[in-house]
């Protein structure tokens, strides 16, 4: 726990994630002001057209938005350089020399980077309901089935919807902690589950796939679109989630077995 | 651990081949969607005596291309349904995604962008102009 505690410290005094702390803070609420003073409407995402009628449209507009490549680029940036940074710097035998062994620091840092990046998710998504509401209030949401869904439930929904992306985000995590423990380098550890992210958009947006598609990092993050109905189907959430627990599994036990038998001298 | 891969390589193949967008998947997914869309309509326009149970919604949506099923933008739904003891039929262009998502566009014509109130002359956004829905692409 102490070094899940240090870790924490390590990264909340970060300008990066700071910076990213005010970014989902205020980005949502800059997208609102701008939505606000113009009569277009992102029409090309869902509930795009719908943001001048219901404050819960936005949130729904912005999470869709998010999760092509927000979501792999904000863990990223949380993630991606907690292991190589100590290359860097040359501060393993320290670190190691502190009474604390390779897997409790390896655990350590994995718990950190997915507390902050699960945090700042839960930032966003407060933030882009709030500014949702300011912008158009809150008044009934229609559906992706068509009908009204009352404001209670409207707002249940989106935050059951925002709940979805925290699988695939984690998932992203553990890929980013990977390449980072692997390649020894920030700027692969950072930039790597981005390119990658971007990829599997790629491959998916081709239509190629077809149901193969289900097994990307990235699909999982559109598993909300079965929820904001008025009878949600839950398939392509359980899948989601089974897949980004695969995904992830797979790349902390790599990472782990790379770490614990690394020659640090 | 040879065959546990072979099994892998052929279990992707297979759900390579298959779509979640396929005419009846869409076509159930279309009606659902429009007649949901219809009743809040003609709510809109004052008439609450409409529901998708009296419209009785049937749609048929198939591709205009060589392909059959998948991902495009050659896609066309046709609904009919009962309204005032009347059958009406009318269809729409359709856009599926890859993500398993569609967006259907009606003719000006039957749909236009912008409805009047026939008593009040308030004009308000045509749900029903543009609108979207998504399909279930978990695995069949």
């Amino acid at each position: 726990m102490s070094v899940v505690r240090a870790e924490l410290f390590k990264l909340v005094e970060q300008s990066r994630v700071r910076v990213l702390v005010i970014v989902c803070l205020l980005g949502p609420l800059l997208v609102a002001f701008v939505l606000d003073r113009q009569s277009g409407l992102p029409k090309d995402t869902l509930f795009g057209r719908h943001v001048h009628e219901s404050g819960y449209a936005l949130p729904l507009v912005i999470l869709g938005f998010a999760g092509t490549w927000g979501f792999p680029l904000l863990t990223s940036l949380v993630a991606g350089d907690i292991f190589s940074s100590e290359d860097g710097h040359g501060t393993w035998p320290a670190l190691l020399s502190r009474s604390r062994t390779r897997a409790q620091v390896f655990t350590g840092k994995v718990l950190a980077s997915a507390l902050v990046a699960a945090g700042l998710l839960a930032v966003t998504a407060m933030t882009s309901l709030l500014a949702g509401l300011v912008l158009s209030g809150s008044t009934p949401l229609v559906g992706l089935s068509g009908t009204e869904l009352a404001p209670g439930r409207a707002a249940v929904l989106v935050a059951a919807s925002w709940a979805t992306a925290l699988a695939p985000l984690l998932g992203f995590t553990a890929l980013a902690c990977l390449l980072s423990v692997v390649s020894r380098s920030s700027v692969i550890g950072v930039a790597g589950p981005v390119v990658l992210g971007l990829v599997m958009q790629l491959l998916a947006l081709l239509g190629g796939l077809g149901d193969a598609a289900n097994v990307l990092l990235t699909t999982p993050f559109g598993s909300w679109h079965g929820l904001v109905r008025e009878h949600p189907f839950y398939g392509p959430l359980g899948q989601g989630v089974l897949v980004s627990v695969v995904w992830g599994a797979i790349c902390l036990a790599v990472a782990r077995w790379v770490l614990l038998h690394r020659d640090i001298t | 651990m040879k065959r546990v891969g072979v099994a892998l390589v052929l279990g992707l193949l297979t759900t390579a081949c298959s779509t979640p967008a396929t005419p009846a998947a869409l076509s159930s997914s279309f009606a659902e969607v429009f007649a949901g869309l219809y009743v809040a309509q003609q709510a809109h326009l004052g008439r609450t005596d409409v529901t998708a149970g009296t419209l009785h919604p049937r749609s048929l949506c198939r591709r205009t291309g060589p392909a059959s099923q998948g991902p495009g933008e050659d896609w066309v739904c046709a609904v009919q349904y009962v309204d005032a003891d009347s059958t009406v039929t009318q269809s729409f262009d359709m856009q599926v995604k890859p993500d398993g998502c569609w967006r259907a566009d009606g003719a000006a014509a039957s749909q236009p962008a912008v409805l009047a109130d026939p008593v009040s002359g308030q004009t308000s956004v045509n749900q029903l102009a543009e609108f979207d829905g998504c399909l279930n692409t978990s695995w069949r």
